[in-house]
Order: structure tokens, then C-alpha cells, then sequence
């Protein structure tokens, strides 16, 4: 998968967007750069928002966050947030990312049978429950019902009666046979346009995030499928994720003198990871990988042996491979009396032992970097944004990182947010992309 | 067109800046004077790729701390001038300034017509090449007296076009030459049948046979006996000697219109693949093993070897 172009017409501080990675360049690598403020990292993360997270609906509310405030003028029914082009083994896809408030929907063909001000992105957000059972039949439902009610019966803290729960589902029901023929009024003449809406949320009016597709004949569900797995994200654990909930974001500004503050961002951007699984931060270290790629190592190494009698050489290799990745150290497995392999740790070359917490941060994030792109993310075509990345680097590291990413993961395709003029120099000028300042609004 | 003294004095001036900002040595090359320093769109806006980051690209992978700079400073003159006013800084400054003229190296092309130098250890240009290429082999000599350093192929494009490369040719980018894909083998020989219309070549014939003596086999009568023999040669030589033989034609022939001539089989912009290809050969140095004869890692090996 290749992003080939990205165009924001207006998002927070993003204003007439339109950059193009071309496909044909070589290397894969291209900075992209603005002043401060300029909207690197906003960037990244609506890409990575949208492309990451629309085909799956828990990952929803990440959108819905993202796009916290955002209005759409009185006098339109919808305007463009992004449009995307792709390649996905040499066929484009091209992506069209639009919000639209209730009026959108009112335009659209509907049998008139349907009450218009019924026509809302309300019904698609009013139950999850109500969308999910468009699937199922009356008989399921039913079923389900009794067992949640046996359940709640059962249940000696459970405040509500069983009669609350029947008139509830009752009128939930009710709600279905009402809006079942809608919501599919409202999909089919999406389909029919090549539309698919992703999914609705209130940011002062009810708004949805609808997607336009072209240049594929396969199902947009599918294409949304691909393209999330191929799509990462590496950024400072310190940065404002737009993608979290506003409360969530807050933390990140209250009072330091209580450690909790600060922790509990930690803590939402850890719980964000389990939905966002191709989110990174850089301060993360996988002992656990490290472990298991040594470990395999040895056990190729002495298979070699077994086969053919002389010693395999993919364990100095490892080794070599991650003595390069500090400055001076060099690294070696910590064993149990039974050799397993429990852990690494890395020698100066005086002799002390340090362990990977004590390494310095940008070490850190080299290594984090290494076992993320080699051994984590599947070597295959990805689309990996990176934010900050020269960080925690001195010059020559700012330099050779270019080399180290094209070095780790040979097949992606590196969109890289900087401030570093040393890191450009190891590519040509047209490599180097630029979001221009908005105007100041007068 | 050559520096005027003002122009000169505060190109010095910012490296001198550089040098005491930078950890590692200096080395001034070839290539227009662009800003040292700067923002990343300034480095966008750049038209073309600077020379300085070819030779940048071509440190060893080896070489992790300290890593040397590369300065652009004009035309080959230019870079002798910059490289002698930045000794005299260095000298006449009265102020213990913080000038270590042990920082700054230079890189030049060695090319046909040579460059006389006032008050160096070597009277010129083609006496800086005999003494740092013996047979075509560089010469790891002593570095703390000889900071200038020679191309041992006739310009830096040449480095471009050495046998070892042809499989990046074929493979990464698919480089074509007069509408066929790029055969090196069959280059070399159509440059050698060009070397009597070398025009340049004719007029400092002597001093290029003067480079290539080592090879015996070569008729050194005149131009036109010179490239036959060569034809000749090269038809029935084994390896080594054919690579001494195309290693010869690239020191005393006119190597750049064979450069430009090269094109991408894609739709990518002839500029913008040249320059994508200039690095990839900068990769292909910086990725020689440490005893590798290729001149630039030999220079980087030599370099590495410095202390400040
Ligand atoms: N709703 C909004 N409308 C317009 N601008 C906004 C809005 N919300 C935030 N901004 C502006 O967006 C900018 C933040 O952009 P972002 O963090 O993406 O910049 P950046 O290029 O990553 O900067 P840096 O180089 O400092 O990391 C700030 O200047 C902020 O004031
Ligand atoms: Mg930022």
C-alpha cells in the first residue's frame, strides 16, 4: 500500500492541504515539514485516524474525538474533511472522506413514506443496539432479550424491575420496525452513489463521516479492512493525541505537582493502544520480542548445527545487528541456571551492566524503533507516519535514521514529520514536503 | 565563475561558524554554494541536488560518531582558495579564536587541466594525483601533511559509472542508455571508440598518458593509437585487466555526457531520477567493507584515521 496524495481543504490548523508522495521516488522516505503550529502532527493523525480506524466500528470513537468540534456551515449539507489517493498492488483507490449534517441525508432519494424530520445521523447514533439488529431477526432478539433479563433477574444489585425491562425493549422494538426500512432507505441510496457512512456523532449538530470510493470494484468494507492494516503510527508519548476523549486530553495540562495528572494521560494513551494496534510511541521497549528474536536465533543456530555440524551464524548477527544500535554497548541475553533466555542487558565497554531502562533516550528509541519495524509490524508494503522523529537524535543519528528505517523495514513507505534540515540531506529536495501556514484569520 | 574576495571571506567566515558548531572535520568540496544551514523547506526549495550530499552519502556506515561535513564551495578553484583562506584564518587570528585548521580537509576533481598551488607540499594538481594513486590504487599516505584531497578518476561522475554499480543498474532503478537498458560493458567501449573527438583529451594528451604508463599494453603514439589499443586490449583481457582498462578510460575521458545520457524507463522526471540515483550510489560506497580499493571508501578510511 502506497499513499500517493492527501488533501486536507480545512481542518483545525490545516488549510488547502495537498501533498503528493510519488510513488516512483526512491527512497520511500519523504519529511514532511511546516514551522511550529503548522499542522505536522494534525496531519498524521487524521490520516492515521481515518485510514486506521473507519472499517472498525470500536475504534469509532477515536473519530468521533478527532473531529470534536468540527461544524459545518448553515448554508451546506456536507464539506470535504480529506480525500486520499492509494495504490494497493499497482491499482489506485482513490478515497473521499466527507462530513455531512441531516440536511445531506434529506437530499438524498428517500420514499417519501418516511417522515423527513425522522431523517436524521441521530438514528444511526441512537443505538448501537438498533444497528446491530437490522441483522437479526425478531426471533434472535427475543432470545437475546430473555437471556440479558434472566441475567439482570439474578442479578441481587440489578436496580431494575422486570417490568421496566419489557415495556423498554418493547418500545425498542417498536423503534426497529420504524426505522429498520429507513436506515436501509438511507444505505442503499448512499451505496447507489458509491457512498458508505462510516459512522455519526454530535460536534454541535448531528453530523456523519460518509466515504466515497472509486477505483475499486471490491467492497468498500474490504478496501477500509486493507488499508487499516497497513496503516501505523509512531509519535512522543508526550504529544496531544487528537484521537482521545477531551477529558482524556485535559489530563495532559493539569497540576504536575499531582503525579496522577500526568499518569493518567500515560494511562489513556496505553488503554488507546489496545484498539489502536498499529500505534506506537516511542518510549516503548519490547523486552519480549527482543527475547524471543534471540532466543529463536540460538535454537536456527544450533539446528544448523545439528543438520550440518558447524555452528549457525544468525545469533552474532542478531547481536552484531543490535551492538549498532547504542553507542558503545554492547548487548548480551540474560540466562536462568537453565539457559533459558529471561532477559537482555547491555555492557558498557567498562564492564557495568545497564539495563534497557537505563539506556539514554534517544538509544531507547532506536531500539524501540528496531523492534517495532523488524519484528513487530509485518514486512510488507505499510504506510508508517512518524511525528518528531529526529527527537532524543544528534546530527549524525538524525542523519543515518533515514538509512536505519529503509534498513529495517524495506517495504514501507516512511512519511516522516520534522524539523531537521540534517535529516533531509539524506534525501533529494523533492523528497522534502511542506504544509504551508494558514493565513491568519483577520 | 570563481569567488570574488568578498564573496570568499564571508563563505569562510560561515564555515569557520560551522567548524565550531560541528564535532567532526571539514571537508570542503565541489558543487554550488548553498545555505550550510537551514530549514527543512529551505532545503525543499533547493533546485537541485547538492553535490555535498553525494559525498555525504558515501560515509561508511562504519564510520557512527563524528561523522565529517561536507561544505559546497563553487568551482574546483574555489574550493583550493576556501580551503587556503581558512588556513590563513587559522594562522593569522591573534585571539586563541577556536580555529583548528586541523579540522578542514578538501575534495577536488582531478580532471585534465591542471591547478597550479602556490605553497603546498605539491606543485599541482597531477602531482596530488601521483602522489595518492600509484597504478591506479589509492594510497593511504599521511594525511596530517596532504589535507587536499584528488579525485583518482577524472571528475566525481565517473565514480558513477564504475563496473561494481551495474547491478543497481539493472535491479533498483532500471537506467537506460540510447533507448536500451544501461549495459556498462558496452558503454565503456562506445566511450573508448569517443576518445579522438575528446577534444579536451587531445590537448593534454601527454599528461594523460602520464596517468596510465602502468598499463603496457596501451599504445601511447597518439590519440587515435591510444583508443585502438584500448578496443583491442579490452576485447581479449581477462578480469582484472579489463577492470585496470575501464578504470584508465575513466581517468583521462570526458565522463559527464555519458551521465546525462542515462534514463528512467518510468515516468519519474529525468532530474528527479538522477539525483535519486546519485544517492543510491553514494549508498553503494558507504556500504564497502572496510578493505574494500574503491577510492572514496579508501579516502573515508584514511580520513577516519584523523584525530582532532
Ligand atoms: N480548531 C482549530 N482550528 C484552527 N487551528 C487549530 C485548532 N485547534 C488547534 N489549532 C492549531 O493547530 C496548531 C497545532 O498543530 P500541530 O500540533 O499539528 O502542529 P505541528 O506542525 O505538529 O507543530 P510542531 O512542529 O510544534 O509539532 C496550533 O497552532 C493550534 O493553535
Ligand atoms: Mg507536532
Amino acid at each position: 500500500m502506497r499513499l500517493v496524495r492527501v488533501q486536507v481543504p480545512e481542518f483545525r490548523a490545516l488549510k488547502d492541504v495537498d501533498i503528493t508522495f510519488e510513488p516512483d521516488f526512491y527512497p520511500q522516505v519523504f519529511p514532511v515539514g511546516s514551522l511550529n503550529g503548522g499542522g505536522k502532527s494534525t496531519l498524521l493523525q487524521l490520516i492515521f485516524v481515518l485510514l486506521h480506524c473507519s472499517a472498525h466500528k470500536e475504534r469509532h470513537p477515536f473519530v468521533a474525538n478527532m473531529l470534536d468540534r468540527v461544524t459545518i456551515s448553515e448554508s451546506q449539507t456536507s464539506s470535504i474533511l480529506a480525500k486520499f489517493e492509494l495504490l494497493e498492488g499497482g491499482k489506485k483507490i482513490e478515497l473521499e472522506f466527507t462530513l455531512c449534517n441531516d440536511g445531506y441525508l434529506r437530499e438524498l432519494d428517500i420514499d417519501p413514506i418516511f417522515n423527513r424530520e425522522m431523517v436524521s445521523f441521530g438514528i444511526f447514533r441512537r443505538q448501537d443496539w438498533l444497528l446491530e439488529s437490522l441483522e437479526k431477526s425478531d426471533e434472535e432478539l427475543e432470545e437475546e432479550f430473555y437471556r440479558l433479563l434472566s441475567h439482570e433477574l439474578n442479578d441481587p444489585e440489578s436496580k431494575i424491575t422486570m417490568e421496566e425491562m419489557e415495556s423498554d425493549f418493547e418500545n425498542a422494538m417498536k423503534e426497529r420496525e420504524y426505522f429498520q426500512p429507513l436506515i436501509k432507505n438511507i444505505k442503499k441510496s448512499l451505496i447507489a452513489k458509491n457512498q458508505f457512512c462510516i459512522t455519526s456523532f454530535y460536534s454541535k449538530q448531528e453530523l456523519g463521516l460518509i466515504c466515497n470510493f472509486s477505483g475499486s470494484k471490491k467492497d468498500i468494507k474490504e478496501i477500509l479492512t486493507s488499508i487499516s492494516k497497513r496503516i501505523f503510527l509512531s509519535a512522543p508519548s508526550t504529544q496531544i493525541y487528537l484521537f482521545l476523549s477531551k477529558n482524556e486530553k485535559q489530563q495532559l495540562f493539569k497540576s504536575k505537582a499531582d503525579p496522577k495528572n500526568s499518569y493518567l494521560y500515560q494511562y489513556s494513551i496505553e488503554q488507546s493502544k489496545n484498539s489502536l494496534r498499529n500505534f506506537l510511541t516511542y518510549d516503548v521497549f519490547a523486552t519480549d520480542t527482543l527475547v524471543s528474536l534471540i532466543e529463536t536465533a540460538r535454537n536456527q543456530d544450533f539446528k544448523t548445527l545439528v543438520d550440518t555440524g558447524t555452528n549457525g551464524i544468525t545469533y552474532p548477527k542478531i547481536i552484531e545487528e543490535l551492538n549498532a544500535l547504542t553507542r558503545d554497548k554492547t548487548v548480551f541475553p540474560l540466562l536462568d541456571d537453565k539457559a533459558n533466555i529471561i532477559g537482555v542487558v547491555f555492557k558498557t565497554p567498562e564492564g557495568t551492566d545497564i539495563y534497557p531502562e537505563d539506556l539514554s533516550h534517544g538509544e531507547l528509541k532506536r531500539l524501540s524503533l528496531y523492534v517495532w519495524l523488524k519484528l513487530i509490524i509485518p514486512q510488507d508494503e505499510n504506510i508508517v507516519l512518524m511525528d518528531e522523529i529526529e527527537n532524543g537524535f544528534h546530527l549524525d543519528w538524525q542523519y543515518t535514521i533515514v538509512r536505519d528505517l529503509i534498513e529495517w523495514g524495506k517495504t514501507n513507505q516512511y512519511i516522516l514529520a520534522t524539523h531537521s534540515y540534517e535529516l533531509c540531506t539524506a534525501l533529494t529536495p523533492a523528497h522534502v514536503k511542506e504544509i504551508e501556514l494558514k493565513p491568519i484569520a483577520k | 565563475m570563481s569567488l570574488s574576495p568578498t564573496e570568499l571571506h564571508l563563505h569562510c567566515q560561515e564555515i569557520i561558524k560551522l567548524s565550531q558548531r560541528k564535532k567532526g572535520i571539514i571537508i570542503l568540496c565541489e558543487g554550488n554554494i548553498n545555505e550550510i544551514k537551514g530549514r527543512v523547506e529551505r532545503y525543499r526549495r533547493l533546485e537541485i541536488f547538492p553535490d555535498a550530499n553525494f559525498y555525504k552519502a558515501c560515509i561508511p556506515i562504519w564510520w557512527t560518531e563524528k561523522r565529517p561535513t561536507f561544505v559546497p564551495c563553487g568551482d574546483r578553484k574555489d574550493v583550493i582558495d576556501t580551503y587556503f583562506s581558512l588556513v590563513d584564518a587559522a594562522n593569522n587570528s591573534d585571539i586563541p579564536s577556536g580555529i583548528d585548521k586541523n579540522k578542514f580537509f578538501a575534495i577536488i576533481d582531478l580532471d585534465l587541466q591542471p591547478h597550479a598551488f602556490s605553497n603546498y607540499v605539491v606543485t599541482d594538481t597531477e602531482a596530488l594525483y601521483s602522489l595518492y594513486y600509484q597504478n591506479g590504487k589509492f594510497q593511504p599516505i599521511g594525511i596530517n601533511q596532504h589535507s587536499i584531497f584528488i579525485t583518482g578518476l577524472i571528475y566525481k561522475e565517473a565514480y558513477f559509472l564504475v563496473p561494481d554499480l551495474q547491478p543497481l543498474f539493472d535491479h533498483h532503478f532500471t537506467v537506460f542508455y540510447n533507448d536500451q537498458p544501461l549495459n556498462l560493458d558496452g558503454l565503456y567501449q562506445i566511450m573508448a571508440q569517443a576518445l579522438s573527438d575528446d577534444n579536451n583529451l587531445c590537448t593534454h594528451f601527454p599528461r594523460a598518458c602520464g596517468r596510465l604508463n602502468h598499463l603496457a599494453t596501451l599504445d601511447f603514439t597518439n590519440v587515435a593509437t591510444l583508443q585502438e589499443s584500448w578496443l583491442q586490449t579490452f576485447l581479449s583481457a581477462n578480469e582484472p585487466e579489463k577492470s585496470q582498462l575501464i578504470y584508465a578510460l575513466l581517468t583521462i575521458h570526458q565522463v559527464k555526457d555519458y551521465w546525462k545520457a542515462f534514463t528512467p524507463k518510468d515516468t519519474i522526471p529525468e532530474a528527479r531520477f538522477k539525483e535519486q540515483l546519485t544517492l543510491a550510489i553514494g549508498g553503494f560506497y558507504s556500504r564497502q567493507p572496510l578493505d574494500s580499493e574503491h577510492h572514496l571508501p579508501c579516502f573515508f578510511k584514511t580520513l577516519s584515521t584523523h584525530t582532532l
